[in-house]
């Protein structure tokens, strides 16, 4: 197996996971955005996106922010530099993978 | 490799109109602004009531906003990314650029439209008009084009050469401007109101859906 062809398997599993993969893409497109929108974005249910949240800020990925805008609570998300930084590695390896994979 | 973020991105940008709500904003500003204007003279009273209006306006979109839009999509802030800041500066000095320069001509064709004041209003109606054009191209939102055309048509109308001459004595043109910050209100929350109509009708509040074991 070539090398350009094992980079998949280095892949970040972390970042892999479709539903965190387009919890990252969304936020790397906005300045932030709360549960809910994320929720309808995304499809997922509370718990589940809940989960995958978590495990994104416990790597370091993303920011939760508890706030409220007037009486509104609002949880916002909002990507870090380190999440930008894995998530277009994540994208050029796959890239990469896919140009080197093609017939 | 086209990848799918490129379609998220898209797809995420795409409430940033759904509502109207950029729309009621702008509309509202006119709308006061015309409304101040048109009304008795007293620098006072229609800088009051502008002001007041403004406040009242902020208030209101605050309100459908809390009520009815962020249940319904959540609240989302979006990004300028530095290219898109250039890019903008870029679009506004081209407006600029073209708004002088189409300024200057009409002044070789019609001496001394620089400093007749019955012109203010349509060179203001034209900029404005211009700059809705670019814009609705920019985001792809045609009732942009609509509203671009609305000021154009209302500039050509209260220029001398049509409506200008018999609509009134006033020297300084202010119930001319008046006239089209009302016209442009109206026509702005109407579109608003329509687009936020269809946003409510069309997008169902989020419901509570039941978590996976």
């Amino acid at each position: 197996m070539s090398s350009d062809l094992r980079s998949l398997a280095d892949v970040n599993r972390l970042i892999h996971e479709p539903s965190r993969s387009v919890i990252l893409a969304i936020l790397t497109v906005v300045e932030s955005a709360d549960f809910l929108y994320l929720q309808r974005e995304t499809g997922l249910t509370k718990g589940n996106l809940s989960v995958h949240l978590s495990k994104l800020e416990e790597a370091g990925y993303i920011t939760i922010e508890k706030t409220y805008r007037g009486k509104i609570p609002l949880t916002l998300c909002r990507i870090t530099g380190e999440g930008r930084k894995a998530f277009d590695a994540y994208r050029n390896q796959l890239k990469l993978f896919v140009e080197n994979t093609k017939e | 490799m086209k990848d799918e973020i490129s379609g998220i991105a898209r797809r995420t940008r795409r409430w940033k109109f759904a509502a109207g709500t950029t729309e009621l904003m702008v509309g509202g500003i006119f709308f006061w602004a015309g409304l101040a204007l048109l009304l008795p003279r007293q620098p006072t009273f229609y800088l009051g009531l502008f002001m007041v209006g403004i406040v009242l306006s902020g208030f209101m979109i605050d309100y459908l906003q809390r009520r009815y839009i962020y249940p319904r999509i959540g609240y989302v802030e979006y990004r300028v990314g530095p290219r898109k800041g250039i890019l903008k500066l870029l679009l506004i000095l081209a407006i600029s650029l073209v708004s002088v320069g189409g300024f200057v001509f009409l002044n070789i064709i019609i001496p001394d439209i620089l400093l007749s004041p019955a012109w203010f209003t349509p060179a203001l109606a034209s900029f404005v008009g211009i700059a809705l054009f670019i814009y609705a191209l920019l985001v792809k939102q045609v009732r942009f084009l609509l509203l671009g055309f609305i000021s154009l048509a209302t500039g050509f109308l209260l220029s001398p050469l049509i409506l200008g001459k018999v609509l009134t004595g006033d020297t300084f043109g202010i119930d001319k401007l008046g006239l089209y910050f009302l016209t442009m209100g109206v026509c702005s929350i109407f579109s608003g109101g329509f687009t936020l109509r269809n946003f409510l009708r069309n997008t169902p509040l989020l419901v509570e859906t039941l978590d996976e074991l």
